[in-house]
């Protein structure tokens, strides 16, 4: 089941909605990512697994064009990142562990604003209409996003996406913290999406939703891509039992 | 398209938030206050000055049969109009002194100063529209904008906005636009205020290009705060959070408008020492005496000087001794030591007027570090309440006194007969002496001394935008943001 990264990313070539060659990026002399071989095509979502500083939210801000490589390069849609950030980002919903809203507006006015950002002129009805597809209960659509808990605000954060009509998504762990209704809704609607054929990349710590969402799932340990598994493949046992053995081989490297 | 988005929301969440209600609303009762003093100080001055002015007249004109040199000293005083404007900014009309006694042989400085008749707490705060646009609407203008990057930073939303692929620019283009909004929201009603309060309201001697003056200060007031918003952008955008944003600005805020006009004040004194009132009526006491000697002239010897004047009098009147000219000595000579002091007192007043320039120009070179100080100055001055205004009226005041000296010696010297300390002006004579009536200078006279504080304004305004500009792009790049 375990492969080489070599294995791993050849595995992964043929994927052209989002790409990292040789993507590397260090800060003052520190590794956070090493040399990311990766491509994501369309109807296809990628998980990140791994620990604490393994370099996945840092692969994340690299496709976002808010860090810049130290080598390598990321591409959005064939197009270099670090050459037209602003344009990359066009095509990109990002999804954040906590979706960011202005706590003033409603859920309904922070959709309109973020959609408006996007160029899309949408319609009340349509608005609505993505904030129903997200789940946000009705009755909440004109509260004040103050009053939101956190799956509100992801469910937000998905209804701007829908209404972008992104064609990428980029999550980093857009799970964390939600609890396990909210999280199997929002893992519902990825899914969803997926099938409309929108690509993704997602960075969590949570195996089973990973496996649950993803088409593909890669291990990064230490900045390094070590492993990249389809979802279908592996049980939520099995995932778990690999994932561990890259930890413990990390830490055998370590010593 | 995506700034004009941002700037939309910008004034959503401005009117979502409330705070642009608050301060409004506390803008408006503070200007109110102030404004309803300055309206009440300058009715108070225009009708104790009307009232002074129409008493001193009175009694000017009931002294009865008089020598015109006693009258001469008895004299007048001119009062100084205080404009409409000086209910927005009274400047330097607390300090300068409202009137002059005019008097023979002596070019008096202008007393009554206000500053000397109010109580010690008046040292405390000078409640008026103009303070309140030069050092509180720029904490309102803090208080309003110092979350505009920072806050956003902090909640994470500007991560998001730029994650939609909106340049720097355009979010920088968005806030601009939002802050202007929000900056109009706030002064056009209290520019309307100043408006209604100074052309209805007002009580002061009018000026005839009040419009100019009052366009004036809309456009430097603008200008100021104008460079106050972009400051408050520009450092909320290098601040970590809104906290760090507001201990910075308020340090700023501290300085700038509180401290720093204060140290050029002491800096430009410092520079610049002027001479107490002691000195100057010592002064003053030396240039009389240059003419006549000692004082009392009477019986004292005459001095080189009058022996001059003596000599060109008997050459002028082809005469070998005093008695014989057509024209008595005493009277001639009153006026001839009138002609040879006014250009002494001119000096003398130039010099002092010099040395209050000099003072500004140490203050001047200090509003590199505070605009405050610049717009203090352009305020006093399209108000038509600072130094050069004084001056203007000095000079006016010593002119008038001038013409009236000289009606009273031309009466004693032609009508009075051989000797004219006995000779006494019928009571309708006084009538005839002329009235002041010279209202506040026109605008233009001054527009070159205006115009360095008018650049500096400029530069500050444009070097602050800049700031925020480079702060703003810093900020929307998420590496090298704090």
């Amino acid at each position: 089941m375990t492969r080489s990264p070599s294995e791993a990313a050849k595995k992964l070539k043929g994927f052209s909605m989002l790409e990292a060659r040789e993507l590397s990026k260090s800060f003052n002399g520190v590794v956070a990512l090493d040399g990311l071989n990766v491509e994501v095509q369309e109807g296809e979502i990628l998980c990140f697994l791994g620990a604490n500083g393994a370099g996945k939210t840092t692969a994340i801000n690299l496709f976002l064009g808010f860090l810049e490589p130290t080598r390598g390069e990321a591409l959005v849609k064939g197009k270099s990142v670090r050459s037209d950030p602003v344009s990359a980002r066009e095509h990109v919903a990002y999804i954040p562990e906590r979706v960011a809203l202005y706590p003033d507006l409603s859920g309904y006015e922070n959709l309109r604003f973020f959609a408006e950002l996007a160029g899309k002129r949408l319609g009340e009805s349509e608005l609505l209409e993505c904030l129903d597809t997200a789940g946000l209960p009705r009755d909440a659509n004109h509260k004040l996003a103050s009053t939101y808990s956190k799956g509100m605000q992801q469910k937000v954060g998905i209804a701007c996406a829908l209404a972008k009509s992104a064609e990428i998504l980029l999550l980093d762990e857009p799970l964390a913290g939600l609890d396990p209704k909210a999280a199997n809704e929002f893992c519902s609607l990825l899914r969803e999406m997926r099938h409309q054929g929108v690509a993704g990349l997602m960075a969590t710590h949570d195996l089973f939703r990973a496996r649950e969402v993803a088409s593909r799932i890669g291990i990064l340990r230490d900045g390094q891509l070590v492993d990249v598994i389809a979802a279908a493949d592996v049980t939520a046992a099995q995932l778990e039992t690999l994932y561990l053995e890259h930890m413990h081989e990390g830490r055998e490297d370590a010593a | 398209m995506k700034a004009r988005v941002i700037a939309a929301k910008e004034a959503l969440v401005a009117r979502r938030g409330k705070r642009l209600w608050a301060l409004s609303f506390g803008v408006i009762a503070v200007m109110v206050a102030s404004m309803a003093i300055g309206l009440n100080r300058t009715a108070t001055f225009e009708t104790e000055r009307a009232a002074a002015a129409e008493s001193d007249k009175a009694v000017w004109l009931d002294q009865g049969v008089r020598n015109p040199h006693k009258a001469a000293h008895f004299s007048r005083y001119v009062f100084k109009p205080i404009p409409t404007l000086a209910s927005f900014d009274p400047g330097a009309i607390d300090f300068g002194g409202i009137a002059v006694w005019m008097e023979a042989h002596i070019q008096n400085p202008s007393r009554f100063r206000r500053a000397e008749s109010t109580g010690d707490l008046s040292r405390f705060v000078g409640l008026s529209p103009a303070w309140v646009l030069q050092v509180i609407m720029p904490l309102i203008v803090i208080l309003l904008l110092f979350g505009s990057y920072a806050g956003e930073r902090e909640d994470g939303t500007l991560r998001q906005v730029m994650s939609y692929g909106v340049s720097p620019g355009s979010v920088f283009k968005g806030k601009l636009r939002g802050a202007s909004s929000a900056l109009l929201k706030l002064l056009l009603p209290v520019f309307a205020l100043i408006a209604i309060a100074v052309f209805v309201f007002d009580r002061g001697y009018p000026q005839e290009d009040l419009p100019v003056r009052l366009a004036g200060i809309v456009g430097i007031y603008g200008i100021y705060l104008f460079a106050f918003a972009m400051l408050t952008i520009g450092v909320s955008a290098l601040s970590p959070s809104r906290r760090s944003a507001a201990v910075s600005l308020l340090a700023i805020w501290c300085l700038v408008t509180v401290l720093l006009p204060r140290f050029a004040n002491d800096a430009a004194v410092a520079a610049t020492p002027q001479p107490d009132s002691y000195q100057t009526w010592k002064d003053l006491e030396e240039i009389k005496a240059e003419y006549w000697g000692v004082i009392p002239a009477f019986g004292i010897p005459l001095t080189d000087i009058r022996k001059r004047e003596m000599a060109r009098f008997l050459e002028k009147f082809q005469v070998a001794n005093v008695e014989d000219a057509p024209v008595p000595w005493s009277a001639w000579e009153l006026q001839a030591s009138e002609e040879y002091s006014d250009p002494l007192y001119d000096a003398y007043y130039a010099g002092l007027n010099d040395l209050y320039g000099r003072q500004e120009d140490t203050r001047f070179w200090l509003t590199a570090l505070s605009p405050t100080i610049s717009v203090m100055a352009l305020s006093s001055g399209l108000s038509g309440s600072d130094r050069l205004h004084h001056y203007d009226f000095v000079k006016s005041a010593e002119e008038h006194r001038r013409v009236v000296i000289r009606q009273l010696n031309e009466d004693l010297l032609y009508n009075s007969g051989a000797d004219p300390m006995v000779y006494e002006s019928p009571t309708s004579f006084w009538g005839e002496v002329a009235d002041y009536h010279a209202g506040p200078p026109p605008l233009t006279n001054f527009t070159g001394n205006y115009l360095p504080y008018l650049l500096v304004m400029v530069l500050w305004a444009s070097g602050a935008f800049l700031f925020a500009r480079w702060a703003a792009f810093r900020a929307a790049n998420m590496e090298t943001a704090v």
